[in-house]
């Protein structure tokens, strides 16, 4: 019967789910979990997202199998006479109670690591992020660095359609100048956008907040291990949006300081906004007409 | 003096052909004509989700352009929303609850009449917007600011489509509302309808409070772009989140608008074939009633990433997380009548089953989604994704087609073919299956929505899902032979239908008449 | 129903739950939920909504009206001794129809196509009026034979009120 098959559905997530926790950094092809954390706070959104899924699995278990039961054991075919009865107070009032019990045990843990979330203080680094059609820029407050982060070449090559080209492991999850932050610091960001509502999501820091044009939205991460994160704005802002990928290249401190000395020692005028922009609207100008602003 | 009729109750089909149709003030042909008229927009819908996933097949970009991908994604929910969902229930409302309140026909017939017409000339304008210098909507069904005010040509149409898609809705939610209370026959009290009637009630009551909020809403959308008004403008002082705030407060109901009514379906569906009293009747009208008032509390869970105060975040959180007790109320219930029950499997039982045990798997995502930290690594992903489809396909579409299968044979007189039906049934199940289920997995895998184009990391369950997605539509097709078969004819269907259906409808002969109950039945 | 005289009667009215006051209360309860929502907009600043939320409420106003108004309407058949008297429509405008008695005759057409229901027609010599277009067809036909029964009686001298 069906049940019986999603409920073995469930089953299967669950255990894939418990598997993959202790595989650790698993190979992202068949992936059936999230990734792996890259921050503590992420590692607790994890934890949560596990404990909402066992329950929903048990919970699935007893519902289905209650069904599956029903279904096999009352069939008329098998001759079985239907009872009269019609309600029953008391299981009515155990299956209200105990719901709001298993909740209320939910919400607990979820709302202690919300505030943990929400806590945007005593930033070690803040970084200005500004969403663009299709792009982001970078500005680094405390160091008076600001670039714009593009799609890869490669990947913007290979997007066209038809181009019939051999697509990269990181297609379309490749920039030409990631953002770049030292490890095991608090970094604050700062996020707006200069045109339409963008959000901006590294699925492995556990960090998603919306750019939303005329506010600041805050939040921060703090990567545990060097490295290269990637993700890619995550709310629909128009004929780009899936092609406006994020690299976060994770550095140790020295290593992290030498960049900011690099870009900043040598008179090196930064880009012109404006240029970048002009490149950036060249990039897109297979743009459909009705892409383009109307206002 | 002599042959003045009272003609307000007594418009049947005097006229033939074109013209029957367009000035029938019957319940029933106008509950057909909702019929119809959703099955060939689901159709439509649908065409759209296969061009979508055949574009997903495989990363790189094959078939078609990103904004033309983006006005698919968005032209298919505006299409099975308002186009293929609402009017089916909307018809089966109009077939069904006057024989199940004993009603001659609906309270205000001519009203029916037009809330119906409004609805081809409003489509005809909405799709042909995808012809349209700069194309169809492209910003999604939630039209945010200010990406929507980026549409071309075809921005105020929209609107203006929207606008009639209201009006027909308000309309025929006063219709229902105006004929539940005034027009049941003597003994019916509000404690005996049957829940199919009840869910309707509250789902109009619902339609009549988040209707005008959208009404609104677009309107500001179309000041702000033509009249030079600010609303949701950030140059000019206006907030683009606060309309988001306003949309999912009309959005929110919605979504139960186009639940309830599939949960009333559930509830006379399941009784009838485990031949058992519906278990908890009052609880199910109190759980239905907590639900729909919980709709108006929870709208900004859909935007837990805009930035919100914490409390904010946290009212929301537990408001949404509450849904899961009535609605868990609801399904103990079903699994109460099916208890020590003599149970069949005819096709819309088989429905009401898959409808159970799929909706339950949406409703688990759902309460997942309802946690903060969590929502906002699932916010926006392929997750969210497979959430609402779990509820929407398998859960409404599944419900609508399991009131179609009951109640197809005393519509049309015959009995549907059954050997057809379980065939549909099982294709659908599975494939609704292969289709939407790895899409949870993506999502936590972490592929956003509404990307034409993804990284190779997800390829094998964006393979897997197109394929479900050609099976479950083309199995749709099934169920569309299955329905000219049984409208042409088929093994008579008796008064009854069934072995021990409940309710009035069942004891009108098959087809039903014109005008039953043209005075009160005893109850 | 009972007014005294001693003619009999039949009184036709169609089904209807709503009293007036019923009417008012409900349009009450929309209303408040509705203007609240819209209102509460409109003090932050989105005021469109309201204007939508009035029509909305005027349409549905409009509709329990009528609905309230249709179920005032009446049909009353008196045999007084020399005429058969017909009063129907609303409280207050009824029109009158008056059949000599001993030619009153009472018959049903067919409908023109058989899923329409039959037409209920009491008459004499040319003149006519159609009765009962609210009832099912059973109750037509019941209606129908009851009239008959009457319209043979030589003098009235019983009072008879059916109420369906």
């Amino acid at each position: 019967m069906n049940c019986s098959k999603a409920q073995g559905r469930w089953l299967f997530l669950g255990i894939a789910a418990v598997a993959l926790a202790m595989a650790g950094p698993a190979a992202a092809d068949w992936a059936l979990d999230f990734p792996a954390s890259a921050t503590e706070l992420g590692n607790k959104v994890r934890g949560l997202h596990h404990m909402a899924l066992i329950i929903c699995v048990v919970m699935g278990i007893i519902v289905f199998g209650a069904l599956g039961y029903s279904l096999v054991k009352f069939r008329k075919s098998q001759g079985a006479q239907a009872a009269k009865f019609s309600h029953s107070t008391k299981a009515e009032i155990i299956w209200t109670v105990i719901p709001v019990l298993i909740l209320v045990g939910l919400a607990i843990p979820t709302a202690r690591v919300l505030i943990e979330m929400e806590d945007t203080q005593a930033a070690d680094l803040r970084i200005k992020v500004t969403g663009y059609q299709w792009k982001w820029r970078y500005e680094y407050l405390d160091h008076g660095i600001s670039f714009f982060s593009n799609i890869d070449d490669a990947s913007n090559a290979a997007s066209i359609r038809g181009a019939g080209l051999e697509l990269h492991e990181h297609y379309l999850r490749d920039v030409d100048k990631p953002m770049v932050v030292p490890v095991g610091k608090k970094v604050k960001l700062q996020l707006t956008s200069n045109d339409v509502i963008h959000a901006w999501w590294v699925p492995e820091f556990y960090v998603k907040r919306d750019a939303v044009p005329g506010t600041i939205n805050e939040t921060w991460f703090k990567a545990e291990k060097p490295g290269s994160y990637r993700g890619q704005c995550a709310e629909l802002c128009g004929r780009g949006h899936g092609f406006m990928p994020i690299v976060v290249e994770v550095l140790a401190q020295d290593e992290f300081d030498a960049w900011v000395a690099g870009l900043t020692a040598p008179a090196e005028p930064e880009p012109e906004p404006e240029a970048e922009a002009e490149a950036a609207i060249s990039q897109a100008s297979t743009a459909a007409a009705g892409g383009a602003s109307a206002r | 003096m002599s042959d003045t009729t009272h003609e307000e109750h007594h418009d049947g089909p005097h006229a033939s052909g074109m013209w029957r149709w367009l000035t029938t003030t019957n319940h029933k042909d106008i509950g057909t004509l909702y019929l119809v008229f959703s099955l060939i927009m689901f159709l439509i819908g649908g065409t759209m989700a296969l061009i979508i996933r055949t574009e997903l097949f495989q990363p790189g970009l094959q078939l078609v352009d990103p904004h033309f991908f983006n006005q698919m994604t968005t032209m298919h929910a505006l299409v099975m929303i308002f186009g293929a969902l609402m009017p089916a229930f909307v018809g089966l409302a109009n077939w069904q609850i006057p024989l199940m309140v004993g009603a001659p026909d609906m309270a205000l017939p001519r009203m029916n009449n037009w809330s119906f017409w409004i609805l081809p000339p409003a489509f005809l304008l909405l799709l042909s917007t995808l012809f349209m210098p700069g194309g169809a909507p492209a910003g999604g069904w939630t039209l945010y600011p200010p990406l929507i005010l980026q549409t071309g040509d075809a921005f105020p149409f929209v609107v203006f489509s929207l606008h009639m898609l209201g009006a027909s809705s308000i309309l025929g939610a006063i219709n229902i509302i105006v004929t539940i209370t005034n027009m049941r026959a003597p003994g019916m009290s509000f404690m005996k309808m049957p829940l199919f009637v009840w869910t309707w009630l509250i789902t109009a009551y619902l339609l009549i409070g988040a209707m005008p909020v959208l009404a609104g809403a677009i309107t500001m959308l179309l000041t702000d772009r033509y009249f030079d008004t600010s609303f949701f403008l950030a140059a000019g002082g206006g907030d683009p989140v606060m309309f988001q705030h306003i949309f999912w407060f009309f959005g929110h109901p919605e979504v139960y608008i186009l639940i309830l009514p599939a949960f009333g379906i559930i509830s006379q569906v399941i009784p009838t074939f485990a031949r058992k009293p519906l278990f908890g009747y009052t609880s199910m009208v109190i759980a239905t009633s907590a639900i729909a008032f919980l709709s108006y509390v929870v709208w900004a869970h859909h935007m837990f990433t805009v930035g919100m105060p914490q409390a904010g975040l946290l009212f929301f959180m537990i408001s949404t997380m509450f849904i899961a007790v009535p609605t868990g109320v609801k399904i103990f219930n079903w699994l109460a009548t099916l208890w020590r029950g003599s149970i069949s499997f005819e096709t819309p039982m088989l429905f009401a089953i898959a409808f159970v045990v799929l909706f339950t798997i949406g409703g688990f995502s759902g309460l997942m989604l309802a946690l903060v930290p969590a929502d906002i690594e699932y916010h926006d992903t392929y997750f969210v994704v497979a959430h609402f489809h779990y509820v929407l396909v398998p859960g409404a579409i599944f419900g609508v087609i399991a009131g179609v299968y009951y109640w197809l044979p005393k519509w049309t007189g015959h009995m549907y073919n059954e050997t057809l039906g379980k065939w549909h049934f099982w294709l659908s199940t599975i494939f609704v299956n292969v289709l939407f289920f790895p899409q949870h997995f993506l999502g936590l895998a972490s592929m956003p929505r509404r990307i034409p184009d993804y990284a190779v990391q997800f390829t094998e369950f964006n393979m897997i899902s197109t394929i479900g997605a050609f099976g479950f539509g083309l199995s749709q097709l099934l169920f569309v032979w299955m329905l000219i078969k049984c409208v042409k004819g088929g093994e008579k269907a008796t008064e009854k239908v069934w072995d021990e259906p409940q309710g009035l409808e069942w004891t009108v002969p098959s087809p039903a008449p014109y005008h039953t109950f043209e005075t009160a039945p005893k109850v | 129903m009972s007014t005294g005289d001693s003619a009999p009667r039949i009184v036709i009215r169609p089904n209807s739950n709503f009293t007036g006051r019923g009417a008012f209360w409900l349009f009450v309860a929309m209303t408040l939920p509705v203007l609240g929502i819209a209102g509460a907009w409109a003090l932050r600043g989105y005021w469109l909504i309201l204007p939508f939320a009035g029509l909305e409420l005027a349409v549905l106003g409009a509709a329990l009206a009528i609905t309230v108004r249709r179920g005032r309407y009446r049909e009353t058949v008196r045999f007084g001794k020399r005429h058969v008297h017909v009063r129907r429509g609303y409280a207050g405008r009824q029109e009158h129809v008056e059949f000599p008695r001993p030619w009153t005759r009472a018959w049903i057409e067919p409908g023109a196509s058989p899923a329409l229901p039959g037409r209920l027609f009491l008459g004499a010599g040319g003149t006519s009026c159609e009765l009962a277009a609210c009832l099912t067809e059973e109750e037509r036909q019941s209606l129908c034979r009851r009239l008959r029964e009457l319209t043979r009686l030589p003098v009235a001298t019983e009072e008879k009120g059916a109420t369906v």
